[in-house]
């Protein structure tokens, strides 16, 4: 990579970074993770970004790249999520059909990943349908049907936590 | 209504960046020497060669539409309908011996060296996590490229080598108990090496990062979950480029509660088997 490219490689990142992490804790909810997440992120984006650094959609390329990380690294054996007859205690409360800010993070841990995703993209990263479907990889009328039920379980979950 | 600034709010506070930009880039420049090393015509030729050659023996993906499918894979655990472009392709970029090829070899050489750190009466068995994607289930230590279609991105043209890895699993079954080892090697770049830093359900009992002399950088850390069940892992960045992840679980795959105290297999165990200097995806 040229020097300038690289130049523009770490002012881009620097710039991007906070959002970054942000939207790599509303996957995984862990900051070490999280960190992890974005690490590698940028890695990927690195050897790319020449080609990318014009293009109007970088932002979303690397939102792209950190969805998949992410789900690549769920898939791990070593990342795979250990079973427990214990479920965490959900503490939230809703009005107004609104969930909570402060539960907000427990219930969305509770939902399948790319249902997760698709929730994060639409309402964190106000992404429109059709670039949630590109990113995830489906169709609009999925990303439509995961952001309803998404949003839908929240509620449910949000009025079942306050029965 | 729900917006992003409630995410932020339940966000809170956000603890220092530990993400490190100049260790990013320096993977990226190594992964980049890498494949220009290994391959030089990745750019060029080998999307050549696949444009005039592969219309008809590759599956293409239309938008929206169905997988075409190639022939039957060779192998007999593989189903007849499993997309190969990947699996295939992937491999060409990462040198110049073919993908079933690598799996073969990395089998043959990986089975013996994990039977040879394991006691007397100790077997490898089928793993739950031998099945890849597409439903193909593989022999104990037998591995399989894995490869998710669903994360080709359109910006990226054909198959990202960093997103495919290979991966084998085996139970161990000795005395009639289970214990488990996974392992992966691909040339991804190795996550954040770094003691510490683990999830709320576990303690890290043990961590060491250090280099060998041949230039490999080892990461070796075995934690304690709270359910009892314990594991040992090694990761090894090699300078040649590949990088093996290693564990070892005193439970088998099923996910059971554990039986054995330990791991079947314990650090310096593994750190002998990622070492083996055969253990490269390049040759």
């Amino acid at each position: 990579m040229k020097r300038s490219d690289e130049a523009a490689f770490r002012e881009y990142v620097s710039a991007r970074m906070e959002s970054m992490r942000r939207l790599a804790y509303l996957l995984c909810q862990d900051w070490h993770t999280a960190d992890d997440l974005v690490s590698i992120s940028i890695t990927k984006l690195y050897r790319h970004f020449p080609r990318l650094r014009d293009d109007p959609r970088i932002d979303g390329y690397v939102r792209r790249i950190l969805l998949r990380v992410w789900l690549d690294e769920r898939r791990r054996p070593w990342r795979r999520e250990e079973p427990t007859e214990v479920l965490p205690e959900v503490v939230s409360s809703v009005e107004h059909g609104v969930v909570e800010r402060s539960g907000l993070l427990d219930l969305l841990e509770g939902m399948p990943p790319r249902r997760r995703a698709a929730v994060v993209l639409r309402i964190y990263c106000d992404l429109s349908v059709e670039e949630t479907a590109e990113i995830l990889g489906c169709s609009t009328g999925t990303v439509k049907s995961q952001t309803a039920r998404g949003l839908d379980g929240l509620r449910a979950r949000a009025l079942a936590a306050t029965d | 209504m729900m917006d992003s600034g409630m995410f932020d709010e339940a966000i809170g506070e956000v603890p220092p960046s530990t993400v490190d930009v100049d260790a990013a880039m320096a993977r990226g420049r190594r992964a980049a020497r890498v494949r220009a090393v290994v391959n030089p015509v990745v750019g060029v030729g080998v999307a050549v060669v696949l444009l005039v050659a592969g219309a008809g023996a590759f599956p293409q993906r239309e938008r929206g539409g169905s997988e075409l499918q190639v022939a039957a894979s060779p192998t007999a655990s593989a189903p007849a309908d499993r997309p190969r472009r990947c699996d295939s392709f992937e491999m060409s970029l990462g040198g110049s011996e073919p993908h079933q090829d690598v799996r073969a070899r990395l089998t043959m050489l990986v089975r013996p060296l994990v039977q040879q750190q394991l006691p007397d009466g100790a077997t490898l068995v089928p793993s739950a996590a031998s099945v890849d994607r597409y439903g193909a289930r593989y022999e104990p230590l037998e591995f399989f490229g894995n490869y998710d279609p669903a994360r080709e991105a359109p910006t990226f043209n054909w198959c990202e080598v960093s997103y495919f890895y290979y991966a084998a699993h085996a139970d161990i079954l000795r005395d009639g108990r289970f214990g488990s080892v996974s392992i992966s090697v691909s040339v991804e770049p190795a996550s954040r090496m770094e003691c510490g830093g683990v999830p709320d359900d576990r303690t890290q009992t043990f961590c060491r990062v250090f280099e060998v002399p041949g230039g490999e950088e080892v990461f070796a850390h075995s934690e304690e979950y709270i359910d009892g069940v314990r594991q040992h892992s090694v990761v090894v960045a090699k300078a040649e480029g590949t990088t093996i992840h290693l564990t070892a679980f005193n439970r088998a795959s099923d996910g059971n509660r554990p039986r054995f105290p330990e791991p079947p297999l314990n650090v310096d165990e593994l750190r002998g088997i990622a070492l083996d200097a055969r253990m490269i995806l390049f040759r």
